[in-house]
């Protein structure tokens, strides 16, 4: 589909609700009558809970209700597992999904105990220290090795082990493939946790409407319908009874999909006992213990290559820090061990992983879901190797690229959607010269040269990812063309800030040729649009869009088909322009839209038998498979090497998400993500103590990126068109944050390439490099002519 | 985390003995406690009310049970607090040694801290635990001194009550108060004299620590980089807020310890 309004950088619809104040998020529902919630959360990461004493908190006035889990009857079960385990021979999985208040034991610092509701927030959360809870603490699994030991302590008892899962995918023969390897490089490799630290906290509401027989909540959630329909059924209500509305909501990242969390869970169940409505809204602090985290692996890794630099094989055994609970099955480290390939040609791939119960906050996808690990492991391997061979890092990546006639390119393991990991299209070497030549590689030498005359040490690293994105099952739209000549497009998932009102609004007004402005979207709301799964995995726009597409493309049909009779000619000789049907030939015979929608709901006379009124339309698209993404990240950073602070100077994006729906929705997509992956790698870490205590949870030691920490990234858009959907799409909502750490990491070791310092973990910090540098001998002669010393 | 140190009382060894174990000292040399009683051969239980930095003052019950007392040359403790805001609980160690003139006290607490406190009081922890724990001491000093003065001399042990030792009582509240912080405590400035070295831990900000110790959320005074330890006394402690209007026997208490004294 080309281009009047697809392809564009049409400015967003959305943007005048939000900046003026306007749009709704789920802390702005307030409705006669409403209670609100606070929750006592275990001091503890593990311990058994001996007995709870609510007696005081309900007595302080004001308090409505206090729930333990006894208190909630058969309502207490474990939550659904979201995903199940792939069909992958040989693997283990031990199920052990979240609960909605603990009973008898806690598993993680932070996790609900009781539940308070009161007349106000303030209310319930005094009461909280009115509530006394018994616990006698356990021995903790802190350690992803320690946890797997003979003799530690079992944090789900009825499983007997802290393995989660232990999953081995491979093609090829690695061992053989390594005897006849000229280079071997091999290295243990550490990527620690993050918080998604969304702007705006998770926050729930429910209205149980006793005479209509309906409830509704606002949920920020992703995945607004997968939640009605789970609620329903815990509620004992049909689907039909429930609507959820995922309004505005401020950044998802992942840990908003459908977790049903205890909060989600508990709320309207507390709305519908009590008859009142019932809101909670997370607070900063309890987000860092009860909003799901990502990514603690440690990877034992392994390259074989020949004498040219050619990879021969990759072997690759990690753990998968899964933390209390593993209600969203393998999907992470399954992204892992699958995204770890890249745009590379891997002949052979032996890839084991275990996943780890531990007494740390549960673990589910964060922005890149995993997939950040894989590719860090890949291209540290990569440079690793790229020096024992002299090859410059960039040409190493060149002689491995899959190339462009080997397409679709089969992995031969399973991917995180159960499909075969089959690559639909690409064209990587191009991307990489591109990226070169945007970060000026060829002048670098020189650039580097001067800095260091001022005393200014600066390094550059370039790296590749492939991101698998727009995958199944299935979304689905609704187009509506309404008497006043505004098109309507309802889809089913939600929406948190990604621009879908104006995405959508740009393919639907392509086909009907009506202006961008003309298109209303909704989203998030089950009782617009009833089925679909959800806002992630970067397949909003690759599989919504396209389901808006073949909606579209279906009422233009019904247009055609209505306005050829009212004017009377054939329905080749129709064309639409600018929100109107019209005869080729005779363009002043025409009729606007409105008048088409009015005229296609007549109020006296006949409809055609076998039509249907009105100029609507459903449409569904789901994919066989994902679309594969990818792209080169390359960056410039100048470090201090007393102090051992970095700084970004430089950062080009070339990626290359199939065909563009609005390059500027693209751009501030990348950006951002480019702001993630930065946090993610300097600033931002997770640190537990041997306790399992979380030690910064707050902004205050959470360190997140600024404005002035992030350079303005330099893109260019590839596009190599998705053969999978119509439109070419592919999905672009997590590019920007998987190989930061890696180009990051390649970076620091050029700038501080005179030091013998190897960078295997992320994140790292000024304090961390420190140490690093400390440890690391100086190299005699710098290997780089570009280093320091060349202007001595 | 750890908290470590020594501290030097210019008194004999019993008196320092007896000193550490009356509750009615202890409790008044505790920052922030309101109530401490003896339940029994070695265990005693109470409440202090105490917040740091951004965890608003709360009040938490103390328990601490003495054990392996080896009278008059050293102790063992376990503490347990529990409040609103989190937890604390670990295992104490004091040791009494006479020289000359003096007794030297070592002690050594190993600490778990968790809940809320741990989570965002963490940079703070590691400064207000010493802080408390050198107020106590002073206040523990000063008293040795009063005692010494009126000539009440070496108490005849009319306290057999062995209490939790002041020592042990402040870290808890410091913890308590805020929790963690493994890494960068194990190193204890125990050595450090007057004000000045209490720059010590060089890597926080005194800002925060001058709040991060008012007890009961006491008014931010503004940090000396220089000396926020005397910054933040709470209500309940004995120490007014500047050296310099102390009351003449404490005034020149820190020039007469001998060096290595907190």
């Amino acid at each position: 589909m080309s281009g009047r309004y697809v392809g564009q950088s049409v400015s967003r619809n959305e943007d005048a609700r939000l900046l003026t104040g306007h749009a709704l998020f789920v802390d702005d529902v307030r409705l006669e009558g409403m209670l609100h919630v606070a929750f006592v959360r275990s001091d503890h990461a593990h311990a058994v809970i001996n007995s709870i004493d609510v007696s005081a908190a309900l007595e302080r006035p004001g308090v409505v209700a206090v729930y333990t889990a006894e208190d909630l009857g058969d309502y207490w079960r474990p939550g659904p597992l979201l995903v199940p385990p792939p069909p992958i021979e040989g693997i283990v999985f031990n199920q052990a999904t979240q609960v909605p208040l603990a009973k008898g034991r806690v598993r993680h610092a932070g996790e609900p105990i009781v539940m308070v509701v009161a007349e106000s927030r303030y209310i319930a959360e005094d009461a909280l220290a009115d509530i006394f809870v018994d616990a006698e603490p356990l021995d903790v699994v802190a350690d992803l090795e320690a946890a797997l030991a003979e003799g530690a302590p079992i944090i789900h008892p009825q499983l007997g082990t802290n393995l989660a899962a232990h999953v081995v995918q491979r093609h090829g023969d690695y061992a053989q493939a390594k005897e006849k390897a000229a280079v071997v490089v091999s290295r243990r490799f550490h990527y620690d946790r993050g918080a998604s630290a969304a702007i705006e906290n998770r926050a729930v509401a429910a209205r149980w409407d006793a005479q209509a027989q309906e409830m509704t909540i606002w949920d920020t959630t992703q995945a607004p319908i997968p939640i009605r329909n789970g609620l329903a059924a815990m509620l004992g209500l049909m689907q039909s009874q429930v609507r959820v509305v995922a309004p505005f909501v401020g950044g998802g990242f992942g840990p908003k999909i459908m977790m049903f969390y205890p909060e989600e869970v508990l709320v309207p169940w507390a709305a519908m006992k009590l008859g009142r409505p019932v809101k909670w809204t997370e607070d900063r602090q309890e987000n860092f213990y009860a909003t799901t985290q990502e990514r603690g692996q440690v990877h034992d890794a392994e390259m074989a290559l020949d004498a040219e630099g050619r990879i021969l094989g990759v072997r690759d055994s990690f753990l998968h820090d899964t933390g209390a609970y593993d209600p969203y099955g393998l999907t992470v480290p399954i992204n892992s061990q699958c995204t770890l390939l890249g745009p590379y040609d891997v002949p052979n791939y032996e890839a084991e992983f275990r996943a780890v119960f531990t007494n740390r906050i549960t673990v589910t996808p964060v922005r890149g879901a995993g997939r950040q690990h894989g590719v860090f492991v890949m291209e540290r391997l990569l440079d690793l190797a790229a020096r024992e061979l002299g090859l410059s890092v960039a040409e190493i990546r060149r002689r491995n690229y899959i190339v462009q006639d080997d397409f679709p390119h089969d992995h031969k393991i399973l991917f995180q959607d159960f499909q075969p990991l089959v690559y639909d299209s690409g064209n990587y070497r191009p991307a990489l010269e591109t990226a070169l030549e945007l970060i000026r590689w060829d002048g670098f030498a020189d650039e580097k040269r001067a800095a260091a005359a001022e005393g200014r040490r600066l390094g550059i690293g370039v790296v590749s990812y492939v991101e698998g994105t727009g995958i199944g099952p299935y979304e689905g739209a609704r187009v509506t063309v309404e008497p006043n000549g505004r098109v309507r497009v309802a889809t089913g998932l939600g929406t948190q800030g990604q621009g879908h009102y104006t995405a959508f609004a740009q393919i639907v007004a392509e086909a009907l040729d009506v202006d961008v402005a003309n298109v209303n979207v909704v989203t998030g709301d089950t009782r617009e649009f009833n089925w679909g799964t959800g806002t992630f995995a970067s397949r909003g726009a690759v599989v919504a869009g396209s389901a808006c597409h073949a909606a579209a493309v279906k009422v233009r049909e019904k247009v055609v088909e209505v306005s050829a009779r009212i004017l009377n000619v054939n329905e080749g000789e129709i064309e639409l322009c600018d929100g109107t049907a019209r005869v080729r030939s005779q363009p002043e015979r025409s009729i606007t839209l409105g008048d088409l929608a009015m005229r296609a709901n007549p109020l006296r006379g006949g409809v055609t038998p076998g039509t249907e009124p009105g100029l609507e339309c459903t449409a569904y698209f789901g994919p066989d498979r994902g679309s594969t993404a990818s792209g080169v990240h390359a960056v410039v950073v100048e470090v201090d090497a007393e102090t051992a602070m970095a700084k970004f100077l430089r950062y080009v994006v070339v990626h290359d998400c199939g065909k563009l729906i609005n390059p500027m929705l693209v751009e501030g997509q990348v950006q951002g993500g480019v702001a993630q992956g930065i946090g993610n790698a300097w600033f931002e870490q997770l640190v537990y103590d041997d306790n399992g205590q979380l030690m910064n949870a707050s902004f205050a030691d959470y360190l997140l990126p600024t404005s002035l920490d992030v350079p303005d990234v330099a893109m260019a858009h590839r596009e190599t068109p998705a053969p999978m959907n119509t439109l070419g799409l592919k999905g672009v909502g997590e590019a920007g944050c998987i190989p930061t750490g890696a180009a990051f990491a390649q970076a620091l070791e050029d700038a501080l390439s005179d030091y013998d310092l190897e960078v295997t973990e992320i994140p790292l910090s000024p304090n961390r490099l420190f140490d690093l540098l400390r440890a690391a001998p100086r190299r005699a002669p710098a290997p780089n002519p570009a280093a320091p010393e060349a202007f001595a | 985390m750890i908290v470590e140190g020594d501290f030097t009382f210019r008194a004999p060894r019993r008196s320092v003995w007896t000193l550490l174990q009356d509750p009615a000292v202890l409790v008044k040399a505790m920052p922030g406690a309101q109530k401490l009683v003896s339940t029994g051969d070695g265990t005693y239980e109470g409440t202090v009310r105490i917040g740091v930095g951004p965890v608003t003052a709360a009040q938490w019950t103390l328990s601490v049970a003495l054990h392996d007392r080896e009278e008059p040359a050293r102790y063992m403790m376990k503490v347990d607090t529990k409040g609103p805001l989190g937890f604390t609980r670990g295992s104490a160690s004091v040791e009494l040694e006479e020289t000359e003139s003096s007794t030297t006290m070592r002690y050594r607490a190993d600490l778990q801290i968790g809940g809320k406190v741990a989570g965002i009081g963490q940079r703070l922890l590691d400064q207000v635990a010493r802080q408390l724990t050198r107020r106590g001491l002073e206040a523990l000093s000063r008293e040795m001194e009063l005692r010494l003065n009126l000539a009440v001399g070496p108490a005849s042990a009319s306290f057999a009550v062995a209490t939790g030792t002041i020592v042990e009582a402040e870290l808890v509240e410091a913890e308590a108060a805020d929790a963690t912080d493994d890494a960068a405590v194990a190193n204890p400035e125990s050595g450090d004299a007057p004000e000045p070295a209490t720059a010590d831990s060089g890597d926080a900000e005194p800002a925060y620590s001058a709040d991060a110790t008012g007890d009961d959320g006491s008014p931010d005074h503004a940090a000396h980089p220089v000396e926020p330890l005397e910054e933040t006394a709470s209500p309940d402690s004995p120490l007014p807020p500047g050296l310099d209007d102390r009351p003449a026997p404490v005034a020149n208490l820190d020039s007469e310890l001998p060096p290595g004294t907190i």
